[in-house]
């Protein structure tokens, strides 16, 4: 697999830093957004990111809907084009999707007419060009093994649950090797069993691997980006730009029932609320501004 | 969490099918009864159901000889028609500056009923079979562009997002990525198609072939042997219908992940 070592050389568990959770200060920066604006038309959609994204890092992009957290995402991967600032990835300024960025969608990410093996198959044909159909199948196979789905690869996607789709999603992208993936409210469309099954397994995934990936997930559910990420990022709307950074303390994260009792959690929940609640006031005054000035004229 | 979706089997044999075979027998009831009842000038004119059926099975051999030449013309025309059809549809849908120049093409060429090529096509071309396949490839080959090509440029962004991510370049994309997801398309440009194909077939046997199913019917009504006529327009109707279940067949089986 053609992952990124962990710059801080040290064992995932181990970073006691509370700096940026996992991972070590020294550790470089993969994903750059650089005064990042976005526009559908002429409707600002995001305004002036900056963000910095250390290799391995969890970083949870929150907001609510409308916020332009999915515009962000789709930036980071190259599917939209920025209309002011550039994104850099590894040195380069992304200008175009590209394997080296994987996605997680929210339910879309498979062929509806391959079936599973199929579907990570060809994710591994661009990782690992000239192998045989076969050994193909068989890493197909180890993968689906991996996310928890041994002996489904012969099922279509339209066979299955959601989650077992999500699943496969996930598969998907690490077979194709992404240093980077990008996962787009990955868990939005599943039931709270399922939601909290695939946490864990993507969880269990990113500080298992050796070869860990740096992870951008967009979610507007706020446990989950406390409990997903190292680092918080909380976006506001109309338009979309980042009100806060937050870090979760790692230490605080061993444990689901513990993390949700915490003092950390309680307060970065309230953080959060008294940010969103900001926002809101902020836009009603906007409001009643516009409505003022409506009605003078 | 392991849920298995069985889609719901369409009922095709099922009352729906009991019904339809209920009205043909109805129908066949009613001419029964009218060639029996209704008093004609000329009774040749009008066979009852029992005249026809033997007529039909007295030209059976003359039939499927017809059916084996009209084969001859439809099968290589509409083939082409859906292969050359189908790829430059995804090509045009898929590359923008084609579409632009091709389009405004098509929309002139395609609404032209083909049957208006019939002469010309045969005064062209060296023999009849081959003016006929001509004919036939040119009324097929419409529908299934036009179809395949508004599929191909209205592929889900999903998909197209997908393919970026895998770092398809544009020949893959449009074979692995555009191609499947037009096959729904593809298929009902192939449905219209084939249909236009079985009326452009008979109409061009009627201009000049010797052989085939639409010059079987023209030939008994020049020499007023109704009785094998009617048995030869209801021959060509069960083999159209024949076809286009097959057809259908064939489509149910490929697409089988469209919900």
């Amino acid at each position: 697999m053609p992952g990124i070592k962990s710059a801080s050389g040290s064992e995932p568990h181990a970073a006691g830093s509370n700096v940026s959770g996992r991972i070590g200060r020294e550790s470089r920066i993969v994903l750059s957004v650089e005064h990042v604006s976005f526009a559908y038309d002429t409707v600002p959609v995001l305004e002036d990111i900056d963000l910095k994204i250390a290799n391995g890092e969890f970083i949870s992009v929150l907001g609510p809907s409308g916020c332009g957290k999915t515009s962000l995402l789709r930036l980071l991967a190259g599917l939209e084009k920025p209309v002011a600032g550039k994104i850099i990835h590894d040195g380069r300024v992304v200008s175009g999707p590209d394997p080296s960025r994987g996605v997680v969608f929210q339910d879309y990410s498979l062929f509806p007419w391959l079936n599973l093996q199929d579907n990570l198959s060809i994710a591994i044909e661009k990782s690992r060009k000239g192998l045989a159909k076969s050994a193909r199948n068989r890493i197909a196979e180890e993968y689906l093994d991996l996310v928890g789905l041994p002996g489904v690869g012969t099922k279509h996607p339209y066979e299955v649950s959601g989650g077992m789709r999500q699943r496969a999603a996930i598969a998907r992208t690490l077979a194709l090797g992404s240093p980077v993936l990008l996962m787009d409210e990955p868990f939005g469309a599943l039931d709270p069993v399922n939601r909290v099954r695939l946490q864990d397994l993507l969880l269990q995934l990113c500080y298992s691997t050796t070869d860990r990936r740096t992870v951008v997930f967009v979610t507007h559910d706020v446990e989950e980006a406390l409990f997903m990420g190292d680092r918080v990022i909380v976006l506001g709307t109309n338009p979309g730009r980042i009100m806060s950074e937050l870090t979760v303390p790692f230490d605080a994260k061993r444990n689901r029932h513990d993390f949700f009792q915490s003092k950390v959690f309680h307060e970065l929940e309230a953080e959060i609320a008294a940010l969103y609640h900001e926002d809101i006031q902020r836009q009603l005054e906007a409001a009643s501004v516009v409505l003022g000035e409506g009605a003078s004229i | 969490m392991t849920q298995k979706k069985s889609r719901p089997a369409k009922p095709e044999f099922g009352i729906k099918g009991f019904e339809g075979i209920l009205f043909i027998i109805a129908i066949a009831l009613c001419w029964q009864l009218t060639t029996s009842f209704i008093p004609l000038n000329n009774p040749k004119l009008y066979p009852s159901p029992a005249v026809t059926f033997r007529a039909l099975v007295d030209s059976l051999p003359e039939l499927l000889k017809g059916t084996w030449s009209s084969f001859l013309i439809l099968v290589p025309g509409y083939f082409l028609a859906v292969v050359l059809g189908s790829v430059w549809g995804i090509i045009v849908g898929t590359v923008g500056w084609l579409h632009r120049a091709f389009d405004p093409f098509a929309k002139v060429a395609a609404p032209i009923p083909p049957t208006v090529y019939i002469p010309y096509a045969i005064a062209l071309m060296p023999t009849f079979r081959i003016s006929a396949i001509l004919v036939v490839f040119i009324g097929a080959f419409w529908p299934v562009f036009v179809n395949t090509a508004a599929g191909a440029s209205a592929v889900p962004v999903r998909y197209r997002d997908n393919a970026g991510i895998l770092g398809f370049g544009r020949i893959e994309y449009m074979r692995r990525v555009v191609f499947p997801a037009t096959l729904p398309n593809i298929f009902s440009g192939m449905a219209v198609g084939l249909a236009l194909s079985f009326i452009l077939l008979t109409v061009a046997e009627l201009f000049g072939a010797n052989d085939g199913l639409g010059k079987f019917v023209q030939y008994y009504a020049d020499y007023a042997d109704y009785p094998r006529m009617v048995a030869g327009i209801l021959y060509t109707g069960v083999v159209t219908f024949f076809s286009m279940a097959l057809l259908d067949l064939l489509k149910r089986r490929v697409l089988f992940w469209v919900r």
